[in-house]
């Protein structure tokens, strides 16, 4: 067998070996879950409260920003239910960034103690990675806003392609924008995600700064490429469903009620946020620990 | 101090569960789901048995008897009329728009509208002149409503398709009085600017080109802040298309492009220029 068939082999035989790892952990000490469930409740709670926002008392919060910014009409029915996925977006990203940076880097912290078989409880877990909370912070800032951008691009730039051409490659319009891009928003949510995951282990484990620390991880990710692009894009694939019916969410509101936005969105949460985010997390996590200290 | 806990946690959720939607938002859910009723029938008039229009109906009645005095019983009532004019039942149709023929002193845009829809209702049923009839009723009892400036031309275009000249001419003379009497009636010079538009497309209608460039030189002349550049667009494209005047129609361009160099138009004209 050719060296490089071995070494290939070798490396999906250490990627299973991971996620059965990872499964394991989750299994034998489910606590793991509790920061992915604190971050999901705090995502719902943004859900709910935006979808109840044209009613009593939420109203006189949140009614004068989505009058101001998207106009009075989403604040009737059932327009604010077609607003729903766009003005919830918002809303995730202001908990991911506020409440995900502390959550991740807690599970992070929990595997860690955990794999080097040491008694942890979840607060004293939760006031560990407090202390770098303002690096955290600033690492999700960077991260969201910096995948915020980066997403639209692909789309902006065949936008302005199509403005002018119909075609591009023999192809239509619609092909690039409902297959390509889609594709290509994958691709680039799994690089992003990347660079940045091996970040939280280097500030909380490793005791780093924003910078030092993702340097640091971006240099790990680009020597652990393949397997952490595995890692990282395998459990995000459970996502593909959910986006599939994101996109078709005016379709399917018009086939059967607004209010479908509610329950698609939801989903999101429990796919994306808890089941996609934890296996994610503590795989990566369990790869950083067994490669962070290799030279 | 637990009981007070318990309380705050089984009111918020209470919130949650029932929320506190306001009445005038399950009002528009219920609306919402009616129309789309409606809008099944109105997809496939023919094809919809009885019942089911019947159920739409149902539905719009039941808005109608628990939000009376409200925008959505209006938008019912209309509905219910919508729904006998798409089975067929004309004259029940018209009872229904006529119900909301109340207050035209204080509506008279709301009453513009019904009464244009009235008149729809038979044209629909192939009875032009009563068309007609409720579409001057609209321009003479509500000359200020939206709909009244933009009758005259739709009626010269219907004469049009029936080839009917002689209706034709009469209109654009109806047209162009109208507007003029609303100009005199007018405060603002953007309410002239349009009426002035207005009375251009009335002309165009009734294919009397040159009336038509009279006024539109009119307002590139007398409107030198409202882009008096479409104006002249106007007229290099009636010259060359209708009145087959090419030479007139490259001088207008040169204008445009000439004096309002900053425009799009103006990009436009020297294109065309160049092609000429």
């Amino acid at each position: 067998m050719p060296l490089s068939s071995l070494k290939k082999t070798a490396s999906i035989r250490g990627i299973v070996g991971i996620w059965r790892k990872a499964v394991d952990l989750l299994l034998s000490d489910p606590r793991i879950l509790i920061p992915f469930l604190v971050l999901a409740a705090a995502e719902t709670l943004a859900l709910w409260l935006l979808s109840v926002s044209p009613h009593f008392p939420f109203n006189y919060v949140l009614a004068p920003p989505i009058k101001s910014i998207w106009g009075a009409v989403y604040l009737h029915y059932p327009y604010i239910y077609v607003l729903l996925p766009k003005v919830y977006y918002y809303g995730k990203l202001a908990a991911d960034i506020l409440v995900g940076a502390l959550t991740g880097a807690t599970a992070v912290y929990l595997v860690a103690r955990l794999q080097h078989r040491e008694k942890v409880r979840i607060g004293s877990a939760f006031r560990a990675v407090l202390k770098h909370y303002v690096s955290l912070f600033l690492l999700s800032l960077v991260l969201y806003v910096g995948v915020h951008f980066l997403m639209k691009e692909p789309t902006l730039l065949l936008l302005k392609y199509f403005r002018g051409h119909a075609k591009l490659l023999f192809l239509p319009a619609r092909f690039w924008l409902t297959m390509f891009v889609p594709a290509v928003n994958f691709v680039l949510a799994v690089m992003v995600q990347g660079f940045f995951i091996y970040a939280i282990p280097y500030i909380v484990l490793k005791e780093k700064k924003f910078l030092a620390a993702f340097l640091a991880g971006a240099r790990l990710f680009l020597r652990n490429f393949g397997r952490t692009l595995l890692l990282v894009a395998v459990p995000m694939c459970l996502y593909i469903p959910i986006s599939m019916l994101r996109s078709n969410l005016p379709f399917l509101q018009d086939k059967f009620s607004p209010e479908i936005a509610v329950p698609v969105l939801f989903s999101g949460v429990v796919i994306g946020t808890f089941l996609v985010d934890s296996l994610v997390t503590v795989a990566t996590t369990l790869l950083f620990l067994e490669k962070a200290d290799e030279k | 101090m637990r009981n007070n806990a318990r309380l705050v946690l089984v009111g918020c959720l209470f919130l949650a569960v029932v929320g506190c939607e306001s009445p005038s938002f399950k009002a528009e859910r219920e609306m919402y789901r009616a129309q789309k009723k409606a809008l099944a029938v109105y997809k496939n008039p023919k094809g919809t048995p009885p019942f089911e229009v019947r159920m739409a109906q149902a539905e719009f009645e039941k808005i109608l008897r628990k939000y009376p005095e409200t925008i959505l019983a209006t938008q019912a009532q209309m509905g219910i009329g919508h729904l006998y004019l798409a089975s067929g039942e004309y004259d029940k149709a018209r009872e229904a728009y006529k119900a909301l023929l109340k207050d035209c002193e204080k509506k008279p845009a709301a009453c513009a509208q019904v009464t244009f829809v009235i008149g729809q209702s038979y044209e629909v049923e192939n009875k032009w002149p009563e068309a007609v009839a409720q579409y001057s009723k609209v321009i003479e009892d509500y000359p200020l409503s939206g709909k009244s400036v933009e009758l005259p031309i739709y009626i010269i275009n219907h004469y049009k398709k029936l080839k009917d000249d002689k209706a034709v001419d009469a209109w654009v003379q109806k047209g162009v009085a109208h507007y003029k009497d609303l100009m005199a009636k007018a405060e603002q010079p953007r309410a002239d600017y349009a009426l002035m538009g207005l009375t251009a497309r009335c002309y165009m209608a009734g294919e009397r080109w040159q009336d038509a460039v009279a006024v539109l030189e009119q307002v590139a002349r007398d409107y030198p802040d409202l882009a008096p550049e479409q104006a002249l667009w106007a007229q290099a494209f009636i010259y060359k298309r209708f009145l087959n005047d090419p030479g007139k129609s490259k001088d207008l361009l040169q204008r445009i492009a000439k004096d309002y160099p900053q425009t799009n138009l103006a990009k436009q004209a020297e294109l065309l220029l160049t092609k000429l």
